[in-house]
């Protein structure tokens, strides 16, 4: 009998990661980090699931007052998201240089997928008229 | 000899990197602003004297962290103090004037780091100048 087999979502293994977020414990960056909070996880999650299938995978990590951090690097971009409530904020630097193109405070969820546009979407759309994958 | 408190303005410090994408960027060996980012509860980065403690020391006892060390005279120049305060443990001192909304001046100072260690393998690699 054919077994239905149920397509894996393509962020699944993302969302797995920030998830696994909440396994830290207080103190995991050996001083007095707290522990990832529920509502920075949710508000990641939120992200990921407006992500469709041209969004690249960003790498995921903790920071030090709890909150959760989504960075994507693209040939010449380094675009950071934090999501930590009230501190919430992004950055995009200059790969080549460090130079910052822009930053500030994350309130607004059209904000982050215009970063996402035109920052990881928009250097994808320019590296494949270049030829580059 | 150093007393509690004491304002240091030579020699260099170490920082222990967890093993997290926010904290090292594994794909170009370097680490992030977070390594210079008070925990909430401090006004203040903790930092290990690097004259009364060996890196290797520090691996021991943090399996699995990386390392970064700095200039003291570094953090001067950007308007930081740094003072002894080993009632936290023999080696261990403050780096004032981190908390806040810093994040280009914590950029910068990752740009001056004199030797980093990757966290997992605790490799010794080289900065690269951005």
């Amino acid at each position: 009998m054919a077994r239905a087999v149920r397509p894996e979502h393509p962020y699944s293994s993302l969302i797995d990661e920030i998830l696994a977020l909440s396994k830290r414990q207080p103190g995991w960056n050996s001083y007095g980090a707290r522990p990832i909070t529920a509502e920075a996880q949710l508000a990641a999650i939120a992200l990921v699931n407006s992500f469709y299938d041209r969004v690249p995978l960003p790498t995921v990590g903790g920071a030090p007052n709890g909150g959760v951090v989504l960075r994507w690097l693209t040939p010449d971009r380094e675009i950071e998201l934090l999501f930590a409530a009230a501190e919430s904020e992004y950055s995009v630097l200059r790969r080549d240089t460090g130079e910052l193109v822009v930053e500030g405070r994350l309130h607004d969820v059209d904000l982050i997928k215009n970063l996402i546009q035109d920052h990881v979407l928009g250097q994808r759309a320019l590296d494949r008229a270049a030829g580059r994958k | 000899m150093s007393t509690v408190r004491d304002e240091i303005t030579s020699g260099t410090l170490f920082r222990r990197i967890p093993n997290d994408h926010a904290h090292w960027v594994f794909e170009e060996a370097r680490p992030t602003k977070y390594n210079f980012t008070p925990e909430t509860s401090d006004d203040f980065l903790s930092m290990h004297r690097s004259d009364m403690i060996h890196p290797d020391a520090i691996f021991a006892m943090f399996p699995g962290f990386g390392l970064l060390e700095i200039d003291i005279e570094v953090l001067l120049e950007f308007g930081l103090r740094v003072t002894y305060q080993p009632e936290e443990g023999r080696d261990h001192v403050a780096v004032w004037g981190l908390k806040g909304n810093k994040n280009p001046l914590r950029r910068e100072l990752c740009k001056r780091v004199l030797r980093l260690w990757e966290p997992g393998t605790q490799a010794l690699v080289l900065p690269k100048g951005r």
